[in-house]
């Protein structure tokens, strides 16, 4: 049996056609003007998801980024601070060395007294190092200068406690640098992050060995001493590790190679922070590159697929109106005379 | 010898074709006319042959064959499938819920549509963001305002939501009630029409324009709610002029007929749906804010129109803007799910966020209005805000923003001890106990992945929904083709038949002229023999 198709049908069934035709062409059309892939949540309800993904990875990693560019900074300076400090131990050595000769005249002791006294202020000023506006050295207390000068105790304060009495309670700042790089310290509830800043003392020296009290001791030694007693301070010259250092300057070369090798250790640990950083914005850039392809593959239409889909909808909206055109005008009536 | 017949008896033949033919022309004109109507079906006359007139018994007549009288019309009729109707109708209560949920979701997924920085994500990350810049400057008012402003952004696109879709959920109630109110009116229009069409037909007649009209309102009635019909006779029976018994339309909401508590329309009796205020419904939502009551509808009986009442109750506009009003479970879910999850997260945030929050210290400060020292077991959020609507910051971070705790100990200003002003051992429990725990119990993973399932879940449903409703419109396409198939008016057709019956009209004319010329000749010409 044949279905009987009324004029009534065909114009119904022609508007519909011709309305998903228009429908198809608008969905292209509104694709192209915003450039995405989906126009709304429900046009692709998996990829939502899969942006929402790329784009908190994307705006964690910019965070990240910055974090590692303060982080890098912090620790630049640190770098710069740890390397002067680092000359300035190696000057004192070569002046304990040169000290240490019995030749020496009391004007040139007088020098190097001099001297001393100027690079126990510079300890003062290396100590105190600023990254802008805030303390590098000063653990959590980074608004106020940490290190206090005594020139007469020969005695530095640090955060208001006196060093050679010790009972100092060292802290460092730490940053996130990457997802989960806070964790709860083993020893006690302290979290604990990327470590910017480092005890002070590490680099300082703590109680006696601090460096500052180190140089005032040699201070007191060469400037204090009359000529005689120079003899007996320089007596037993070679390398005498048991000499008092109190009484004798022979003692100190060994005093300050130590405390070099404390502040390269501290300098080496710094440089592989700063390699670390280094590395971890490598990785950022890397994974950048990754999460924008994977964004852009969820959000960004293909343009030059697009303008091909919209093409193939206007013809088949074309070729629906032609049709149109075709079998709705003719009746009955305009062959009846 | 020949029998007897009338001299006139072709000349009444002739003229019932010709009285047939004019008729059936103006129904011709009249399908014409209605071509365009909505739900007009088309109409055609059932015609039948008079009957010889016989004069005695048949076995008397000496004559065999005797012509019939003409022609007679039976009815006129109209061309309808009741089986294509009711389908119809079961598909369109289908679609219609569809349809208005596609709509409506339409509006819900408005309200989240971007995904971009001042979306909930992009202000929660950037929220994020800036609690890592205050670990790096915990001392810098700047960045400590910045952290505030990002937490305000936070918590008035919580409100902003939750504004938008509690206006969606009162517009969704007040839009069913408006279509209750239709639906009375439409029950009414029907109970008038059966009486009209009970009085206009027992006088034997079909009553073909005003089961159209009846038929119109059933299709707009079926689109709003869930209806099952029967035509049966009446109780005590009917009959018209000619005998026939009368049958009388009665309409049951649900799928059972039959069911006297579910009766809508007896014959001309019809019982409006009661649209009766809900007492303490609004606290549905945990939110008395709601000025608008919400409604619920009530068969005559006390029936609740819903399917935990009706049995097998499905469909319709008015069950579609109920479901998208009540809907607060994963197996249901409507505008209040959307709302009851974003209060879920905000719940979580805002508990879990003050809890790590209150164990820091603040940072001394002193401005015109005020001074503080370092205080802890303050709180971030207003622990009083558990909800998307009354979600915002404490006294205490609104009065300045030294108030956020950065630090694990006691923070100073003008000792000449550690300051503590560089601790940000709080605000890194913040980040990690916050932005990047990955394990909350009421969120089922991070705050991230909850976002992420909720969005998902909303753009499933309404992808969903728009996919039912288009799946649901092509079988409804088709069975309004086949529908129109049958009853539909072709113009081609009745210019066909327009041309049919006026060549039967000027046929029946011509035989009456060549009947008129017969009797000239007999009465004029015959016998006049030598005149």
């Amino acid at each position: 049996m044949s279905t009987r198709i009324t004029s009534g049908m065909m114009v119904g069934n022609f508007n519909r056609n011709l309305g998903s035709a228009n429908e198809r062409m608008y969905r292209i059309q509104s694709q192209l003007a915003t450039g995405r892939k989906n126009v709304r949540l429900s046009d692709d309800p998996v990829s939502v998801i899969k942006s929402l993904n790329a784009r908190a990875q994307l705006s964690n990693i910019s965070q990240y980024k910055k974090n590692l560019e303060d982080a890098n900074a912090w620790l630049t300076q640190t770098e710069t601070a740890l390397s002067e400090l680092n000359d300035l131990i190696k000057r004192t050595y070569e002046l304990s060395v040169y000290a240490a000769t019995d030749t020496l005249s009391s004007d040139d002791r007088d020098a190097i007294a001099k001297e001393i006294n100027e690079l126990r202020g510079q300890v003062g000023v290396l100590a105190n190092t600023t990254l802008g506006d805030r303390y590098i050295f000063g653990g959590y207390n980074v608004t106020r200068a940490p290190f206090d000068l005594d020139p007469e105790t020969g005695d530095m304060s640090y955060n208001g406690s006196s060093m050679i009495d010790g009972d100092i309670d060292w802290d460092k700042i730490g940053y996130e640098i990457s997802f989960g790089s806070i964790s709860e310290s083993p020893d006690d509830d302290r979290l604990i992050a990327f470590d910017v800043s480092m005890t002070a003392g590490s680099a300082f020296g703590t109680e006696e060995n601090n460096i500052y009290y180190t140089l005032s001791k040699m201070y007191d030694l060469l400037s204090s001493t009359s000529e005689k007693e120079t003899f007996d301070l320089f007596s037993e010259v070679n390398n005498n590790t048991d000499a008092d250092a109190n009484t004798e300057i022979s003692p100190y070369p060994q005093i300050l190679l130590d405390a070099q090798s404390r502040v390269l250790a501290q300098l080496a640990e710094t440089g592989g922070r700063i390699a670390r950083i280094q590395m971890m914005g490598d990785r950022f850039a890397n994974d950048e590159i990754n999460y924008t392809q994977m964004q852009s593959d969820v959000e960004d239409l293909d343009q030059a697929e697009a303008i091909m889909w919209f093409s193939m909808a206007e013809s088949v909206y074309r070729s629906a109106l032609g049709v149109g055109g075709r079998i709705l005008p003719p009746s009955l009536m305009d062959f009846l005379r | 010898m020949s029998g007897l017949r009338s001299t006139f008896y072709g000349l009444n033949t002739a003229n019932s074709g010709l009285f047939m033919a004019q008729r059936q022309l103006d129904v011709t004109g009249h399908n014409i006319a209605n071509a365009n109507v909505k739900g007009y079906s088309r109409q055609r006359y059932a015609t039948a042959a008079v009957d010889p007139a016989y004069y005695g018994p048949q076995f008397a007549s000496p004559e065999r064959g005797k012509p019939g009288q003409g022609v007679q019309s039976l009815s006129l009729d109209q061309i309808r499938n009741v089986f294509l109707d009711q389908q119809f109708r079961e598909q369109q209560t289908k679609t219609s819920y569809w349809e208005t949920r596609s709509g409506t979701m339409y509006y819900v997924e408005d309200v989240f549509n971007s995904i971009d920085q001042n979306s909930l994500d992009g202000v929660l990350q950037s929220f994020f963001n800036s609690m890592q810049e205050l670990s790096k400057n915990p001392f810098d008012e700047a960045v400590r305002t910045n952290m505030v402003s990002e937490a305000k952004r936070l918590t008035s696109i919580f409100n902003l939501y939750n504004d938008q879709l509690t206006t969606l959920m009162a517009q969704q109630n007040s839009n069913m009630v408006e279509e209750a109110k239709h639906t009375n009116d439409i029950l009414h229009q029907i109970a008038n029409l059966n009486d009209n069409i009970l009085r206009f037909e027992m006088g034997g007649s079909i009553a073909n324009d005003l089961r159209d009209k009846r038929n119109l309102l059933l299709d707009e009635l079926s689109t709003m709610m869930d209806i099952t019909y029967t035509n049966l006779p009446f109780d005590p029976p009917h009959y018209n002029m000619y005998g026939i018994e009368q049958t009388q339309l009665n309409i049951y909401a649900g799928r059972i007929a039959g069911d006297e508590n579910l009766l809508l329309v007896s014959h001309k009796e019809y019982f409006e749906l009661l649209i009766e205020e809900e007492e303490g419904f609004n606290d549905v939502m945990g939110d008395s804010e709601l000025t608008e009551p919400f409604y619920r509808l009530y068969l005559a009986s006390g029936v609740m129109l819903s399917p935990d009442e009706i049995e097998e109750y499905t469909g319709g506009i008015l069950q579609s803007y109920m479901d998208l009003r009540d809907g607060d479970t994963s197996e249901n879910i409507g505008i209040p799910y959307f709302i009851k999850e974003l209060n879920r997260l905000v719940e979580t945030l805002v508990t879990e966020f003050n809890s790590i929050h209150g164990a820091g210290y603040t940072m001394p400060y002193s401005n015109q209005t005020s001074s503080s020292g370092s205080v802890t077991g303050v709180d971030f959020f207003n622990a009083e805000g558990l909800t998307a609507r009354t979600i915002s910051l404490s006294e205490d971070i609104l009065l300045s923003a030294f108030n956020i705790a950065c630090s694990s100990e006691t923070v100073t200003r003008d000792t000449d001890e550690n300051l503590q002003t560089g601790n940000n051992e709080n605000i890194l429990a913040l980040i990690k106990g916050i932005a990047e725990r990955n394990d909350f119990d009421e969120l089922g993973g991070s705050i991230n992945t909850f976002y992420k399932t909720f969005l998902g879940t909303l753009a499933s449903e309404t992808s969903q929904a728009n996919g039912t409703v288009a799946s649901h419109e092509v079988l409804l396409t088709s069975i309004q083709a086949q529908r129109e198939s049958v009853s539909g008016v072709d113009e081609d057709e009745e210019m066909t038949n327009m041309i049919r019956f006026q060549h039967a009209y000027n046929a029946a004319a011509r035989c009456i002229t060549t009947i008129d010329e017969m009797l000239d000749k007999l009465i004029n010409s015959t016998g006049r023999v030598g005149l």
